[in-house]
């Protein structure tokens, strides 16, 4: 499929300004401010296609929220090009925001003081919804999102959640064609988040909308997002999906074996003993894609097993091994070409 | 235009929401123009008129001059651009498809105008009883004032576009607000009426745009010149008006491309 957002080498530079110690500092910086470029975003290169979900996934001032400003056309990327929908976003700002949703997880996008439907209604009006299409995404949204008992209640009177929910349905009013989330679950609770996920995955099932969030939250691409982005310090680190990220930052997936009686020595074909003691032995297991069963059967122990556990490495343990090896910084992997050829 | 529209009302609402401000704010408006008259009051003592201009046409003057005409929400609108900026709020404004100056001008109408009918009528209405008012010189001119009026609103909020935009070049707005409340404080006419300044200051003054904030409207009003004139000078007036949005158009697209919203 073609892709509808791409960016080429992409980098953005902010200047910051270096404050001087002293009053003679100061005095200097206002005369003549020493500033020093910063690199949030630096040489990113990646195409989205359309019906696509995309985790965007980072530590906090990785460049996830510069990456997504640039591509909902707030900034202007300092080198290289971002295309979205075939058009550059910040030269073809208002045409390109009636062609998609911005959610900020942070900063609300809804009338304060007014009720959440006045908000609903100036939405349909500055985006020029025609009026049959606009009853039918509010009746459906706010059924999906359960919004129907607070509609007519002042925003600043909503929880967190609610109000969520309710910026998540209005970046929708408009059938945009690509749904931007920057951290939509931050701050909320588990059965807030819960809602949130399972909606965005319904949403991109069946509206096709295409989805790109940015998170630190890793179960959120985790049900959301069959492909993750890995960004970190402004510089791309991974693009594929989320097994071939698992592989390729060499998190294992770990057996815990208890057995019924001492069983001496333990060995298991292909896999590494990585501790245990009494009744229990633990294993690193090679990623070489074998059953549990095939496991068990490999497995040459002088008594027999009572209890197994297999653990799936989640992203945090694969991403806090990459950090652990950070100062060994390794080149960007793809588990995919960037560029579709 | 419909969104526009919707700004207006949407903005207007929202200020209604805020009606624990109201009653401070005509309070407190009610005692600054009862400063202002009684300062006139006291200029005057008891003569008729100064300079032609009589004690019942300066309260006139200081009332809907205090108003209707005041210059003083300029200050809040840089104050406002000033933190959207600062605090990089503007973002959720860049993602709406509209233009920002006209989503700007649309807010601020609507809360201008709310002001109008639920702060300045009330005073105008209460100092009115109280000292008296003074009708328009005739229909016309009231016509005319009218006419005014819309190019004094259009003509502040322009002003404030204009400055509050610097914003993105000088992060600190605190500096800008200053120094345009004190130029149009003076250069309005709002403080003391133009035809009371000396010679050559009064003729730079009539001929900036900022005197048409709330000297040549009261002067219409008051009918200190004829018909030809003023409808003469409400097409300069339109001309400014044609004049700072072509400047803000300008200047907003050079800040544009400086766009540095915070945070992220």
């Amino acid at each position: 499929m073609a892709a509808i957002i791409s960016a080429e080498g992409v980098g953005k530079v902010f200047q910051q300004r270096v404050s001087q110690p002293g009053i003679l500092g100061a005095i200097r910086s206002f005369v003549a401010p020493v500033t020093r470029p910063v690199h949030a975003v630096a040489d990113i290169t990646f195409s989205i296609a359309a019906g696509e979900a995309v985790g965007y996934l980072g530590p906090n001032g990785a460049g996830k929220s510069t990456m997504i400003k640039m591509l909902t056309g707030i900034l202007t990327p300092s080198v290289g090009e971002v295309t979205v929908l075939g058009r550059k976003p910040q030269q073809e700002r208002v045409a390109n925001a009636r062609d998609i949703g911005v959610v900020f997880g942070q900063r609300t996008q809804l009338w304060w003081d007014l009720p959440l439907s006045d908000s609903f209604e100036l939405h349909r009006r500055l985006y020029r919804v025609p009026d049959a299409l606009f009853s039918k995404n509010r009746a459906a949204l706010s059924d999906m999102m359960e919004l129907t008992s607070f509609i007519e209640r002042p925003v600043r009177h909503l929880s967190l959640g609610q109000r969520m929910r309710a910026e998540i349905a209005m970046a929708l009013m408009h059938d945009p064609k690509i749904l931007f989330l920057d951290e939509p679950t931050i701050g909320l609770d588990v059965v807030a988040k819960d809602v949130v996920r399972k909606f965005l995955s319904r949403i991109n099932r069946e509206r096709g909308t295409t989805i790109i969030l940015t998170t630190h939250d890793l179960q959120d691409i985790e049900e959301i997002c069959p492909r993750l982005i890995m960004v970190d310090e402004g510089r791309l680190l991974f693009d594929g999906t989320l097994p071939a990220l698992r592989k390729s930052f060499g998190a294992r997936r770990r057996l815990t074996l208890e057995f019924s009686g001492d069983p001496g020595e333990v060995r298991l074909v292909g896999a590494r003993p990585s501790g245990g003691e009494g009744l229990l032995r633990e294993f690193l297991l090679e990623d070489d894609g074998r059953s549990l069963v095939q496991l068990l059967a490999a497995l040459e122990a002088s008594s027999d097993v009572r209890d197994v556990r297999l653990h799936e490495p989640s992203i945090e343990e694969v991403i806090r091994t990459h950090y652990q090896s950070k100062g060994s910084a390794p080149a960007p992997v793809t588990g995919r070409p960037a560029v579709p050829a | 235009m419909s969104a526009f529209l919707a700004l207006v009302s949407a903005s207007f609402r929202r200020e209604a929401h805020h009606r624990s401000q109201m009653m401070m704010r005509i309070v407190g408006t009610l005692i600054e123009i009862l400063a202002r008259i009684s300062i006139w009051h006291a200029v005057y003592a008891g003569r008729g008129a100064v300079d032609g201009i009589s004690i019942g046409q300066m309260i006139v003057y200081a009332l809907i001059g205090g108003t209707l005409l005041s210059s003083w929400d300029a200050t809040m609108i840089v104050r406002d651009i000033g933190t959207t900026i600062r605090t990089g709020a503007i973002g959720s404004s860049l993602l709406r498809p509209a233009s920002y100056p006209m989503m700007l001008m649309a807010e601020q109408l609507g809360t201008r105008l709310f002001d109008w009918l639920f702060i300045s009528v009330p005073v105008i209405v209460i100092m009115g009883l109280i000292y008296g008012l003074q009708p328009p010189a005739s229909l016309p001119h009231c016509l005319l004032f009218i006419g005014y009026l819309a190019v004094s609103v259009v003509i502040v909020m322009l002003t404030a576009m204009l400055v509050g935009l610097f914003s993105f070049w000088v992060f600190d707005a605190h500096s800008l607000e200053w120094f345009m409340r004190g130029l149009l404080a003076v250069l309005s006419g709002g403080l003391v009426p133009i035809w009371f300044f000396p010679g050559g200051l009064a003729e730079v003054a009539r001929a900036l745009p900022f005197s048409w904030i709330t000297y040549h409207p009261m002067a219409v009003y008051l009918g200190q010149h004829d018909l030809f004139w003023s409808v003469q000078h409400l097409l300069i007036g339109l001309g400014w008006v044609a004049a700072l949005a072509l400047a803000v158009v300008v200047v907003w697209s050079r800040a544009c491309r400086q766009v540095v919203v915070q945070g992220g």
